[in-house]
């Protein structure tokens, strides 16, 4: 009798268990589509008020799909490293690298078409340099730049604090100067003097200025199908120049490595244990494809990235053209917001995925809101400019992929508020520090100066890449090392 | 409960639709989409389109000089 009475207990208690986490998840269900509600109220009353913001509603429903890719696909350049040099398992960088080949591929039409408005950037050894700083702030704050901005969406507060970081660092470095100009070789400012930038722009006075304008602007911007001597916008130079040779045949070789030092030796063992025959090429071969596949969820979120990618320079493209304007500055001066536009009249307006710069601009608004002048550098005074970011096309790509983010995380249930601990805390500033460095000297982070560079046949884009490899195999290195040390402390006050 | 996130994609699909839709013509008028030209080799009006913005461009510089 007892017994049944504790087993009907025991049930009632599982149900009401059930009955509890599925309220739990009609919740979270609901906030997913409150949050889809408000992007698509947004869209609404702004077009209603003004057909401008048109142009920022590209930038936004394009945003909330690369959130709900990254999301998905657990899109993480920091993971895709660290799980390749700490643990051996090389599944999340193959993913990557295939989500980049498929980009390419989607990239490659609308190249030849004309309609592409990725521009190369400067190719010298400050790519692998920043990318090198880029790696070791990814790995010590555990996520990249757009692994941070997905993550926040999943509730993780500790990527909040690296998107803080990384926004302040960048924001002060564009601007610093004083005794860091110190540090700037004679020839660059000469250089830097020689362009003839506006006299806003106060070009000797900061290191991020004369490294831009003495350094790297005098560094050839080259895409594999200029190096082959072919015009980008035609079938040859998009599809053989940027596509096979500056993307398909790296990626290739790239891949044969990962699977001969990585993937080979646990395959072929398992297949052997199998009783199934992996000699000859027909073998390797066969393990080389199983490597490729493993990872379907990155590659396919990928491959919806790069279509994703690829529609929103037609459109903006498109837009571009119907509006009459070639950056959204102009937009912007038309509907009266004419506060932050740089002394050419612009704003960041890259028509494709960027993560960066519009985190930096975000900061440097604020700033310069606060009184500290912002305007006379070149990255937001000549280039960038500070728009306000309500209005700032890019953050709204950023905020809408943070949304897209929660959105899928939400109705998968993987929507946590996790607070950081000061450890974890400390770390998520440290490690957007030298992202936020790495970030500003290479141009871009592992979105703008790798994924869509390479997938556009840039050549500073594998430069940028081989630098974020090094960078984090040092940042594993050290975390070995900081964790050894660690549990030795522990151990040792333990008495142990 | 699971057919939810239907609504998401297809909320998405719609907007994404009309962006497209409201976006792609005006290139496709001017003659911009034509594989394998570089869009400029399509027709004549282009050239002048970009020629229009580069002194639209130019005009602001100098505005802000």
């Amino acid at each position: 009798m007892q017994q049944q009475v504790t087993g009907v207990a025991t049930a009632d208690l599982v149900m009401d268990k059930a009955a509890l986490e599925d309220a739990e998840k009609r919740k979270k269900r609901r906030w997913a589509l409150g949050l889809l509600g408000f992007f698509a109220f947004t869209s609404i009353a702004t077009f209603i008020y003004n057909e401008y913001y048109i142009y920022l509603s590209v930038y936004l429903w394009f945003g909330l799909i690369y959130g709900m890719c990254l999301q998905y696909g657990k899109f993480c350049f920091s993971s895709a490293f660290r799980d390749l040099f700490a643990i051996r398992v090389p599944r999340m960088l193959v993913g990557i690298v295939i989500a980049t080949l498929l980009f390419g591929a989607v990239s490659a039409p609308i190249t030849a078409a004309g309609l592409s408005t990725f521009h190369a950037a400067p190719v010298s050894s400050h790519a692998i340099i920043a990318g090198a700083i880029f790696g070791i702030g990814m790995v010590i704050a555990g996520g990249c730049a757009s692994s941070s901005l997905y993550k926040t969406g999943e509730g993780n507060m500790n990527a909040l604090i690296v998107i803080l970081s990384l926004s302040l660092t960048q924001a002060l470095f564009a601007d610093v100067g004083g005794w860091t100009n110190n540090f700037v070789p004679e020839a660059w400012t000469q250089s830097a003097l020689e362009k003839g930038l506006p006299a806003s722009i106060t070009v000797t006075d900061g290191w991020v200025d004369q490294y831009l304008a003495g350094y790297v602007w005098n560094k050839p911007a080259v895409t594999y199908a200029d190096l082959l001597g072919m015009t980008n916008e035609s079938v040859l130079g998009a599809f053989v120049g940027n596509l096979l040779v500056g993307i398909l045949l790296p990626a290739a070789l790239l891949l044969a490595l990962v699977y001969a030092l990585y993937w080979r030796k646990g395959y072929r063992k398992k297949q052997q244990k199998a009783g199934k025959d992996v000699s000859g090429l027909m073998g390797e071969l066969a393990g080389y494809w199983s490597m490729i596949i493993a990872n379907k969820r990155t590659a396919t979120a990928g491959l919806i990235l790069g279509i994703a990618c690829a529609l929103q320079m037609l459109v903006i493209q498109g837009l571009r053209v119907k509006f009459g304007f070639k950056n959204a500055g102009v937009m912007l001066e038309r509907i009266g917001f004419d506060f932050g536009l740089s002394v050419q009249g612009t704003v960041f307006d890259p028509g494709y995925w960027y993560v960066t710069t519009q985190e930096a601009q975000w900061v440097g608004w604020t700033l310069q809101k606060m009184g500290i002048e912002n305007l006379d550098n070149i990255y937001f005074g000549f280039v960038n400019g500070i728009p306000n970011p309500a209005i700032n096309p890019a953050d709204w790509m950023s905020f809408a992929l943070i949304g897209g983010a929660a959105i899928i995380a939400l109705y998968h249930n993987e929507f946590k508020f996790k607070k950081p601990t000061w450890e974890t805390a400390m770390w998520s500033v440290i490690g957007g520090f030298f992202m936020g460095i790495g970030a500003r000297l290479g141009l871009g982070c592992n979105v703008g100066a790798f994924f869509v560079r390479v997938a556009n046949g840039d050549c500073s884009g594998w430069l940028f890449g081989l630098g974020m490899a090094g960078g984090a195999y040092l940042g594993v290195q050290f975390f070995n090392w900081w964790t050894e040390r660690k549990l030795a402390k522990e151990m040792e006050s333990c008495g142990l | 409960m699971k057919s939810d996130l239907w609504v998401v994609f297809a909320v998405t699909a719609a907007f994404m639709g009309f962006l497209i839709g409201y976006g792609v013509p005006p290139v496709q008028e001017v003659g911009l989409l034509a594989m394998g030209h570089g869009g400029a080799a399509a027709v004549e009006e282009p050239a002048d389109v970009e020629a229009a913005m580069e002194q639209q461009f130019e005009d602001l510089q100098n505005l802000m000089k």
